[in-house]
């Protein structure tokens, strides 16, 4: 093996350090004079020394302060053969070996690459976002659902609805510095902005479908799914742009389990031996002339209704 | 001229007299005016000279009247009643006795009621409610009864009205003394005296009036202005005779009680005296349930439904005597409402005691009709989705009685318009062939108005639901 890649160990979606040993050797310690400079305290100002004999690698431990592991099992201090596949804990940090040939991920492409080339949007375009959202979410509000006319209860919903998209937004900018060092807080704002005006199409469109459905399990499967669908992509362009994760689709899909579960899990718990006091009916309701079709018979649907008693008869 | 007070007349002064000795302090000038009366009666039986008694006879006989009517009356009155219900107590408190339903596990009471015997063979006389956790688990649970005098005995269930809330029992060693069920009808105003065990604290009697049966009532209950509580319920309501008259069953409010008229106690013994024996109480319970909702229902269904005007709706008006309606509105006035609408609700205000996790007999049905001038199309049918709902039923909280509700939802066409209507149902788990029930609808022709109606029902049968969907759905249509 011509040279040794050293990779410091990171976990998913953070930034990994990676070392190549130039010429015969290679330096590992926490002192600024290394190949591989550590900042893990409990490593040794100067702690390993790779060297190459023939084709082969080795390490000796320079400091013993704290013991140094091989593939989770004490060294020598001397001549440790080393190749690709190892793992090195020193202190509380891990080293990973690599061939120089090790093939790496395709290149990504970047999905908002202007956007995501930035540090910052700068504060002007998710703020009028932000504005623009919550505008078409107060008119949409008013003129489809108001029933008492009143703009201010309005007003303060979309404000309401505002915060949170701040405090999401804010909270991903956190994770983003912490993981990416780049906060990006105004292009969360912008994503989360979106997902507001989504959430408000998807679910109009929701009523639509389920309408036509005249079933309530229609009706709350489908609201449960444009949650799902609206948030995969919310958490898809969160991680995205606050993380390096190697599979960001599955992160989120993880992610929006999670948290629809527990939603779930808060509404229908599973020890839940409450009991039904009303009925969960199709409620949905649309004006006409939306309304296709004009309906069945009464006929038929009591003869519907009739079998409908006999199916809920439960054996005694 | 003779001054004659009759017998009965003397016999009121003289107990007026004693009533002097302590109230007259409260009418000192009417006793003074009453011992006038009796001195100069004595003194002159026969002719007192008129010069030197004032009074005479005509003044005799308004001291009568006076007496009589406003210094005896009230107070003699009580008296005589206070007699009449302590005479009641002393002869009927052998044939009343505390009923309990004991736990086995424990040996100790569960629950309590009344009880009383109406036949020298040891017939007992409850409300069903009393022992209805024994029906239902024999084996968790054991009936006794417990003598005026503190003797403690078991005693056996023969027969159950559970609609009419009554049981019929059994004791082995029965009273000399029982009490007699009454055929007198009695008036308005009477008196009327109940007996019981009101929350374990002793025997008591407590005096009242009749006021006849309730007035629409799916069921004669008997309204009795006096104050039941809790432990009395299967004792005893006692005519001034001393024959029983009704059982108590359950109280309204402050000297608002009621009664089961004796006719279905008696209509009880009289199957068991015919030889009914009953092994399975479930079964009968179940069977009247299922009579009981039927002879409503069929009765209601067997007539062309009586309509009102509501609007520009024609409606069913109140579809049975039993049945209460109430009616509200929104109007222009109400600033916060940014539509008009007029409501019609009909409810019957009865209810079964099944057990103490199910009553059932509800059954309600409401119209609502909305305009609007302000709403456009799409806020009006959001405000309609609010008011489209199905009622809570509340008759259960136990997930043992009864199933999950299923629905069955779809647009109708009704005479000649469309609805979205909803019905909804869950199966009884103990009682087969009965369920909870609802339906609601509205209508979805028009932008600026609509109408919601709601149905509801408890403990019915599904051909009854059906049927009695479809009866009201079909009667509500818009005026051309």
């Amino acid at each position: 093996m011509e040279a040794i890649v050293l990779q410091v160990e990171a976990r998913h979606g953070r930034v990994a350090e990676f070392a190549r040993s130039s010429g015969q050797g290679l330096t590992v310690g926490r002192a600024y004079d290394n190949d591989l400079v550590l900042t893990d305290l409990h490593v040794a100002p100067h702690q390993l020394h790779f060297f190459k004999e023939g084709t082969h690698w080795f390490f000796d431990v320079i400091d013993a302060v704290n013991p140094v592991l091989l593939n989770k099992r004490p060294v020598n201090a001397t001549n440790n053969a080393v190749g690709p596949g190892d793992e090195i804990t020193i202190g509380r940090t891990r080293l990973h070996v690599f061939p120089l040939d090790h093939t790496v991920e395709p290149t990504r492409q970047l999905m908002l690459s202007s956007w995501l080339a930035l540090e910052n949007t700068g504060p002007i375009l998710p703020l009028l976002a932000l504005i623009g959202v919550s505008l078409v979410d107060l008119v949409i509000n008013y003129f489809y659902a108001s029933t008492n006319l009143k703009w201010m209860e309005q007003v303060y919903g979309v404000l309401f609805s505002a915060l949170i998209c701040a405090v999401w937004a804010g909270l991903w900018a956190i994770a983003g510095r912490i993981l990416r060092h780049q906060h990006h807080f105004g292009l969360q704002l912008i994503v989360v902005s979106g997902f507001s005006m989504l959430m408000t199409f998807l679910a109009i469109a929701a009523n639509y479908i389920a309408f036509y459905a005249f079933d309530a399990g229609v009706e709350e499967f489908l609201s449960w799914f444009i949650y799902a669908l609206a948030l995969l992509i919310l958490f898809r362009l969160n991680f995205m742009i606050a993380t390096n994760v190697q599979r960001p689709l599955l992160a989120s899909v993880i992610a929006t389990t999670t948290l629809l579960g527990v939603v779930y899990g808060f509404y229908y718990p599973w020890d839940d031996e409450e009991i039904e006091y009303a009925p969960e009916h199709s409620a949905i309701l649309l004006p006409p002339p939306l309304v296709l079709g004009s309906g069945e018979t009464a006929q038929a649907y009591f003869s519907e209704l009739g079998e409908a008693f006999a199916d809920s008869e439960q054996p005694l | 001229m003779t001054t004659i007070i009759p017998r009965a007349g003397m016999a009121v002064l003289a107990a007026a007299l004693r009533r002097c000795s302590t109230t007259a302090f409260l009418y000192p000038r009417l006793c003074t005016r009453l011992y006038t009366c009796l001195y100069l009666r004595m003194r002159s039986p026969r002719k007192p000279p008129a010069a030197v008694h004032p009074i005479g006879r005509g003044a005799l006989s308004t001291c009568a009247v006076i007496v009589a009517t406003v210094l005896v009356g009230l107070p003699l009155k009580a008296a005589a009643q206070a007699n009449t219900a302590s005479s009641l107590f002393e002869r009927g408190k052998q044939a009343v006795y505390q009923i309990r339903v004991v736990d086995v596990a424990s040996g100790d009471k569960y629950s309590i009621g009344s009880g009383f015997q109406i036949s020298e063979q040891g017939y007992v006389g409850t409300n069903f409610h009393v022992v209805s956790a024994f029906v239902h688990e024999p084996d968790k649970y054991r009936l006794e009864y417990i003598r005026h005098d503190g003797d403690v005995n078991p005693v056996t269930l023969l027969l159950t009205d559970v609609v009419h809330d009554l049981a019929l029992l059994k004791i082995d060693e029965p009273a000399d003394h029982y009490l007699e069920l009454s055929s007198a009808e009695l008036g308005k105003g009477d008196r009327i005296y109940s007996m019981g065990n009101p929350h374990d604290l002793g025997m008591t009697i407590i005096e009242g009036t009749y006021n006849g049966l309730v007035e629409n009532s799916r069921y004669r209950k008997i309204l009795f202005s006096g104050s039941l509580n809790a432990g009395m319920s299967g004792g005893p309501a006692l005519d001034a005779s001393g024959k029983v008259m009704g059982i108590n069953v359950s109280k309204g409010g402050e000297q608002l009680s009621f009664l089961v008229p004796v006719d279905h106690l008696r209509a009880l013994l009289a199957e068991h005296n015919a030889g009914n024996v009953v092994a399975d109480h479930s079964e009968r319970i179940r069977n009247a349930l299922l009579d009981d909702q039927n002879a409503f229902f069929q009765t209601l269904l067997s007539k062309p439904p009586p309509t009102k005007i509501m609007g520009a709706l024609s409606i069913p008006d109140r579809l049975a005597e039993s049945l209460r309606c109430w009616g509200h509105s929104v109007d222009e006035e109400d600033k916060d409402k940014k539509y008009t609408a007029a409501h019609q609700h009909c409810k019957a205000e009865d209810n079964i005691y099944v057990s103490q996790a199910l009553y059932i007999g509800d059954f309600q049905y409401d119209f609502e009709l909305i305009n609007t001038d302000e709403l456009n199309r799409f806020q009006f049918y959001t405000l309609l989705e609010e008011q489209f709902s199905h009622p809570a039923f509340t008759n259960t909280g136990d997930k043992d009685e009864v199933g999950n509700f299923t629905c069955e939802d779809d647009l109708v066409r009704l005479s000649g318009y469309t609805w979205k209507v909803s019905s909804c149902m869950r199966a009884y788990k103990k009682y087969k062939g009965l369920f909870d029930a609802s339906m609601t609808m509205v209508s979805l022709d028009f932008s600026n108005r609509a109408a919601v109606v709601t149905v509801a029902a408890s403990g019915i049968s599904a051909d009854n639901a059906v049927a009695t969907f479809r009866y009201i759905a079909e009667t509500v249509t818009w005026k051309q």
